[in-house]
């Protein structure tokens, strides 16, 4: 009897764990409906545009060049990767690098968190529910900015994880 | 997710996993992630290393251990499950880091 009651028990959270790799899984997939300009804290949600981020990076030593001509950067333990393929590369003058308000690294996950309440506030207000945080970094757009001298590069990039 | 998947969602959280549901929904903030596995897994990290270094110490040490990662956070700021320690069992803590962590054997190359 005991046995049954314990299988039954295991079984019930084996059914709760699949629950919740779909629940996460579809979380992400919804998510992927964010593009480079906009972000939805749900599906068919209202689309917020992303807050540009501009951050610098002026080391050659922390990143990490791809065979398919993707970037990641490693900066102050958070990595961004440019995506060859589908995010934007150009060139700045000095003139415009002096224009940047850069953000510092430590700075991210609070400008995150804060576009998220807001925006999580907004839909509470309007449509009575509080959307869940977003798992990955989809809220801000990160352009990094490569200088190396006078070489002035602004690579669009997504904001890939943390490490600790 | 739809907003109705999405509120089915957080009530299976609440419901079936409330440990996430509190750090994840009530009370996120950028740290949420850290201060959850701080309160509710370092019973399993403590496994983890127990196993690992075959069960040589005492259970104490890799319960204590298993705060190195989680007293202080990335914003500098200390844990919500470190901050309701008595201070005598973070002295305990903090002993044992600077016997078996920072000063302790090692067979690395």
């Amino acid at each position: 009897m005991e046995l049954q009651i314990v299988i039954n028990n295991l079984g019930m959270k084996i059914k709760v764990l699949i629950l919740m790799i779909f629940a996460f899984h579809f979380l992400s997939f919804s998510q992927e409906e964010n593009n480079s300009k906009h972000y939805k804290l749900y599906k068919n949600g209202e689309k917020v545009p992303r807050p540009i981020v501009y951050i610098l990076n002026n080391s050659t030593t922390n990143l990490q060049k791809l065979d398919n001509g993707d970037i990641i950067f490693n900066i102050d333990n958070q990595s961004f990767k440019y995506q060859s393929n589908t995010h934007k590369k150009d060139s700045l003058t000095i003139s415009d690098f002096k224009k940047i308000e850069f953000k510092k690294i430590k700075e991210l996950s609070y400008l995150e968190y804060e576009e998220y309440v807001t925006t999580a506030t907004k839909i509470m207000t309007e449509k009575g529910f509080k959307p869940a945080p977003p798992i990955n970094h989809s809220i801000l757009k990160i352009f990094v900015i490569s200088k190396n001298k006078n070489n002035i590069i602004r690579y669009e990039t997504n904001w890939m994880y943390s490490k600790f | 997710m739809t907003q109705a998947e999405q509120i089915a969602y957080v009530n299976s959280l609440r419901t079936n996993f409330p440990g996430i549901y509190d750090y994840y929904i009530e009370r996120y903030k950028p740290t949420w992630n850290h201060n959850q596995m701080a309160s509710h897994y370092r019973g399993t990290i403590a496994d983890i290393l127990q196993e690992f270094d075959d069960f040589a110490k005492p259970r104490q040490v890799y319960e204590d251990l298993s705060w190195v990662g989680l007293r202080i956070l990335e914003d500098g700021v200390t844990s919500i499950a470190w901050d309701s320690l008595t201070q005598s069992e973070k002295d305990n803590v903090l002993s044992n880091f600077n016997t078996y962590f920072f000063n302790g054997t090692s067979n690395c190359n």
